[in-house]
């Protein structure tokens, strides 16, 4: 890739320069900023793997208290226990910013009540699902930043690749070019002093 | 009439499924193999048309129903009497899941579904309970009938309701002992005593297991004049005083620590079942003979019911069988 609008004047390589010392340093930031992602997204992913064998586990526990419940009580009582919950699971969620990445965060999760209300046949099961549903959402929440933490990751690594590959070697390779041309420009303006020295000196001696 | 009836009794016994098939049963590994190993049974024929774990469930209940129905027929008066009451446990089981249908607003068609045929055991007919258009009209309905009291009754927690149920049921039982031989009242009351205190126990250990309100587990006590009172169980504190007071419950008080319900239930029948058994010889000829039967059929019932629905689930052999109603070796 070459630059476009090349002029080859000494102001115009001095302000190239200091465009190419910032977007080095801009280099700099996205590099620190992958490697930032990179290890918010290690930790992020082994947060992942621990919640959801947590919450495999805590779907097993519940299946297996469910279908022991439904044995023993048959599918008519354990079909009507449920009637007696009040409100719906509720979650509230607020965007927030971490390191430039916005994440979905669970402000609250609102679990209808079960105490007083539940026969004890019940309650362990409702007990363990409301666990289970807790998790489960956080879960989610933790998905969802795992997801735009690598999406964001991606486009710094497409960022940093760029810099580094592309515009970094194009400026280097125009500031070459016009410090060339320059150096030139001021070789051939040395030897045409020169030259005009000589012209003088010979027409005094002549 | 009365000595008719036990001999039936003793007949109809015969026709319940011995202990090794239900072992038998409890080992299949699928729905189809358990009702082809039902077909030479008495339940041979209702199950024939079943497709699904619901359909055995619906198979199963009428077969339940039409023992106890059978009772009824060859009762003299007098017992007769006592065993519709005794038999309104099911209605009373009736009204507690259409309440909790109504609150939940399920359609008539859902509460069909889940309703056992009380009615065929001397019960109420439960369809205007069933059809009426809300919780509201559900109570209303209640005041013609014997449970006119909860009609008047001004109580939020639905919990209330259901155990305002239950004590009239048991204050009912209790009037109509009187109906029954006098050598086989304190065997009845025994068992129903029995009942009462498992029920009593498991309502006051939900503050401890639970968190529950002690005020409400005060109100869902219900009396029991044959067994702990209800001012001596309020003393007990800890599981330590509940073990105690019942060293006899301690598997189920046991259960109910673990918070494993489920494990509590079964513990329930065979608390039931080996207070029944103990008195099966001295009691051969007897009335209380026609209760152990029909304790039995309740509990075949409920083992053919949890093998079915636990085939259906996949438990594991060892666990399904853990899950029968069987007396302790």
């Amino acid at each position: 890739m070459s630059l476009t609008g090349v002029r080859y004047t000494k102001g115009f390589l001095l302000d190239l320069k200091r465009r190419l010392e910032f977007i080095k340093d801009a280099h700099d930031l996205l590099e620190m900023k992958r490697d930032q992602l990179m290890i918010e997204l290690r930790k992020a992913l082994e947060r992942f793997k621990e919640l959801r064998r947590k919450v495999e586990d805590e779907a097993e526990e519940v299946y297996r208290e469910l279908s022991l419940l439904h044995s023993t009580l048959g599918s008519a009582d354990l079909e009507t226990y449920s009637a007696y919950l009040k409100g719906r699971m509720e979650v509230k969620m607020i965007p927030r910013s971490v390191i430039g990445v916005v994440i979905p965060m669970l402000r609250e999760i609102h679990i209808p009540d079960y105490t007083n209300l539940y026969p004890p046949q019940i309650i362990p099961l409702a007990e363990k699902t409301s666990t289970l549903m807790k998790d489960l959402a956080k879960l989610a929440e933790l998905e969802a930043y795992i997801e735009n933490l690598a999406e964001d990751l991606r486009k710094t690594n497409i960022r940093v690749n760029a810099l580094e590959k592309v515009v970094i070697p194009s400026y280097e390779e125009t500031v070459r070019r016009i410090q060339g041309v320059l150096d030139d420009e001021m070789l051939e303006e040395i030897i045409r002093l020169k030259q005009i020295k000589e012209i003088l000196m010979r027409g005094r001696t002549a | 009439m009365i000595t008719y009836l036990i001999c039936k009794c003793h007949a109809y016994e015969s026709k319940l499924l011995p202990r090794g098939m239900i072992l038998e049963l409890a080992s299949l590994s699928k729905l189809e193999e358990f009702i082809e190993a039902l077909s030479t049974t008495v339940y041979g024929q209702s199950l024939s048309e079943a497709r699904s774990v619901w359909d055995v469930e619906t198979a199963l209940t009428e077969i339940f129903v039409d023992r106890l129905s059978t009772l009824l027929r060859f009762s003299p008066e007098n017992v007769k009497e006592f065993l519709i009451q005794y038999y309104r446990r099911f209605e009373v089981q009736n009204l507690i899941r259409i309440m909790r249908m109504k609150l939940a607003h399920e359609p008539v068609e859902t509460i069909e579904e889940i309703i056992i045929p009380s009615e065929r055991l001397g019960g109420m007919d439960l369809d205007p309970f069933m059809r009426a258009r809300d919780f509201s009209e559900f109570i209303s309905l209640l005041s013609g009938t014997v449970y006119k009291k909860i009609s008047k009754m001004e109580v939020e927690n639905p919990l209330i309701l259901e155990n305002m149920l239950r004590w009239i049921y048991y204050s009912g039982v209790f009037d109509k002992i009187s109906k029954i031989p006098r050598d086989d009242r304190p065997d009845v009351v025994k068992i129903l005593g029995v009942e009462l205190d498992l029920h009593n126990l498991r309502v006051w250990m939900l503050p401890v297991l639970y968190g529950y309100d002690k005020r409400l587990a005060e109100s869902l006590l219900i009396d029991n004049p044959a067994g702990k009172s209800k001012r001596l169980l309020m003393e007990l504190r800890s599981v330590e005083d509940f073990l105690e007071e019942f060293p006899r419950y301690r598997v189920f008080i046991e259960a109910l620590m673990r918070r494993e319900e489920w494990r509590a239930e079964i513990e329930h029948f065979k608390i039931l079942k080996d207070e029944v058994d103990r008195r099966r010889i001295s009691k051969y000829i007897n009335f209380f003979y026609v209760l152990k039967y029909i304790l039995d059929c309740e509990v075949e019932y409920r083992n053919l019911r949890s093998i079915a629905i636990s085939i259906h689930h996949n438990l594991p052999v060892d666990v399904r069988r853990g899950l029968l109603i069987l007396p302790r070796a």
